[in-house]
């Protein structure tokens, strides 16, 4: 390969950087619980190490190239030449492995640059179009994933069998796609994959009426998982934003057991959020702040009308049940070189099956500096 | 239990192989032993997924380290069935070296219940494990059976004797070895992207066979000497047993359902 000067690759250099990069890749495991300049210089000599290793890579196959261009020289045409240098000369395995294994460094950067790799953890009848990245930030995505169903199948013996989570895709009211995923049978759709990878309780389902503050004898039921919404018939939404639990605590009566509650957050009639706090035990009472403020006020809804009619919202919530809530968690990847990526780890597989030739017997060739290893008519150097 | 007496009896063939070696006169019943052991770990293998498939778990051996060193084990004595008439003495370092440690962890774990059939957790429930398993198994053996080969190599180089039948094995050996461990590898990428929707999550187990698929790279880059090869692919043993069995339990992975 001539980079301003005429430079030749040996099988040396090929194995010495082989072995530096493996031993480097195994420190990275090793270390990993250590100081981080260890990490950080292990990872800097792996980069570098990559670049060589590509780079060697590159000048050995242009050195090749170069000693075979005569190959194409009898061809009519570029594929039928290349075909025929594949079939016919020494250097066939060797541009298949090592064009390989170019090509799948290539492949590997292109998906990996252009990938989405996020997870979403749904429960069952939730819906979201955000996903959170490997690193922590937010992607959104083209279209809404709802969480359907959630179940599991069993062997005779009791063990799980599968795991099974409906899942559809929407966009609107539109349903673009639905499967019952499992693990090991994923949802593709537009180059998007969804992987089940975990299932379980998360959360908390919530059900119990809607009750407008003036009258609290006009209930509409809800039935909703703590971190998610209920649209109200006017277009507003109420949000459960936590469940927290309480054992005694003064409330209006007295101190008494409340049990659970689920703080949700309300919009106020002058266009602030509010965030209130209805009880398990004594859903009638309620604590209320405005969204940032610390302390709570306490108003029990049914004993003192004055109080609640001052209330600066219009709805509030009763409790009837707080059940864990099942949930699946969604692993979504999107990678736009997956063929290439496919293709190319293919041919790395291809080239070292025909440079290895197993079902044939090995020739030895000491003399002369060919590689024993293969036979003699692929010896050579890298 | 069917399966473990013809597992049981594979384990004494490998007891015998060992004490064939040690006998000079028994040596020419060497390759028919070869031969039984390899059957009766066949068989075994055989009965054990028909047992399997019998009680509703329906999946070939090769689904915890009881039935990935079982599998090994059939693997090696079939490598020596393989090359072992070129090269004698290498049916008796492996036996002793390799076979009678693998009878014994598996005696061992048959004695702990590590050996009982149990059903498949949902993320192996696949095809794909009675694929990539076996594949990189025999990638492993071979790397064991060659490096066995080259002590012997490096042993006849040092008393000036021909190293020709020792290096031929390994080569023999290597080159179908490497071919299957690459194959191995991408197979369980593929398989990672079915289950857990990832190529490459640089679990221990994925570095680690990376790491020595590089090591094995570089040996073919340094065939062009006999010795330093030899000396390479020796090395290269606690490296591959380190790498299928070792990587479970130092380090905590996708792969960590590998234990006893």
């Amino acid at each position: 390969m001539r980079i301003g000067l005429t430079y030749r690759v040996t099988m040396r250099q090929g194995l010495v950087l082989l072995a530096l990069l493996g031993v480097f890749i195994g420190l990275e495991t090793l270390i990993a619980p250590g100081p981080s300049w260890t990490r950080s210089v292990v990872g800097a000599s792996e980069g570098v190490l990559f670049l060589l290793v590509t780079l060697v890579l590159v000048a050995s196959l242009a050195q090749r190239i170069g000693q075979i261009r005569t190959a194409f020289a009898g061809s009519s045409r570029y594929g039928v030449g290349l075909f025929h240098l594949l079939r016919s000369t020494p250097h066939g395995p060797f541009l298949v492995l090592h064009g390989g294994i170019l090509l799948l460094i290539v492949a590997f950067g292109y998906t990996k640059s252009g990938a989405v790799e996020a997870v979403m953890e749904l429960p069952v009848g939730g819906e979201s179009r955000t996903a959170v990245l490997d690193d922590g930030r937010r992607v959104t995505l083209p279209f809404t994933v709802r969480a359907n169903a959630f179940d599991t199948n069993h062997y005779d013996t009791g063990e799980v069998r599968q795991f099974v989570g409906g899942v559809a895709l929407v966009d609107g009211d539109q349903v673009l796609a639905a499967q019952a995923l499992g693990v090991g049978a994923p949802l593709d759709y537009h180059g998007y994959r969804f992987s089940l990878f975990r299932y379980g309780y998360r959360g908390s389902r919530v059900t119990g009426s809607v009750r407008p503050v003036a009258d609290p004898a006009r209930a509409t039921a809800y039935d909703a998982v703590v971190g998610n919404g209920v649209t109200m018939s006017d277009g507003g939404e109420i949000r459960l934003a936590d469940l927290v639990e309480h054992t005694t605590r003064r409330t209006p009566d007295g101190d008494r057991d409340v049990g659970r509650a689920v703080v949700y957050e309300v919009p106020g009639r002058d266009g602030a959020r509010y965030e209130v706090m209805s009880f398990e035990s004594a859903s009638h009472v309620v604590d209320w702040r405005r969204a940032g403020v610390r302390e709570f006020e306490s108003v029990n809804l049914l004993r003192d009308r004055n109080a609640a009619r001052a209330l600066p919202f219009d709805d509030y919530l009763t409790i009837s049940t707080i059940e864990p809530a099942k949930a699946i968690g969604l692993q979504i990847r999107y990678y736009p070189g997956l063929w290439f990526l496919l293709m190319s780890a293919s041919l790395v597989v291809a080239g070292v099956a025909w440079m290895m030739r197993f079902w044939k017997p090995p020739v030895a060739s000491r003399e002369g500096g060919g590689n024993t290893l293969v036979p003699r008519k692929t010896a050579g150097t890298a | 239990m069917n399966h473990l007496i013809l597992l049981n009896l594979m384990e004494g063939g490998c007891v015998a192989m060992a004490g064939s070696a040690c006998v000079p006169s028994l040596r020419r019943f060497q390759h028919p032993l070869i031969g039984l052991t390899l059957g009766l770990g066949v068989g075994g293998l055989l009965l054990r997924s028909w047992e399997s498939f019998r009680l509703g778990y329906g999946h070939f051996p090769s689904a915890n380290l009881f039935e990935a060193v079982a599998l090994l084990t059939v693997f090696c004595v079939a490598l020596l069935w393989w090359v072992g008439r070129e090269a004698p003495a290498l049916v008796g370092s492996t036996a002793l070296v390799m076979l009678l440690p693998l009878a014994g962890f598996l005696t061992y774990a048959e004695a702990t219940g590590g050996a009982d059939l149990k059903p498949l957790m949902p993320s192996l429930n696949s095809i794909w494990i009675q694929i990539h398993v076996p594949v990189t198994v025999l990638g492993y053996a071979t790397f064991i059976v060659a490096a066995l080969a080259s002590a012997g190599a490096l042993w006849n180089l040092r008393r000036g004797a021909s190293d020709a039948p020792y290096t031929a094995a390994t080569v023999r050996l290597l080159r179908l070895g490497f071919p299957l461990f690459s194959a191995g590898i991408v197979l369980g990428a593929i398989w990672a992207y079915t289950v857990w929707g990832s190529f490459w999550a640089w679990d221990p187990k994925e570095t680690w066979a990376l790491i020595t698929w590089l090591y094995y790279a570089a040996a073919f880059h340094m065939a062009t000497n006999p010795r330093r090869f030899a000396l390479w692919m020796i090395a290269g043993l606690p490296l591959t047993l380190f790498t299928f069995i070792g990587v479970n339990y130092v380090f905590a992975g996708q792969h960590h359902f590998g234990l006893l």
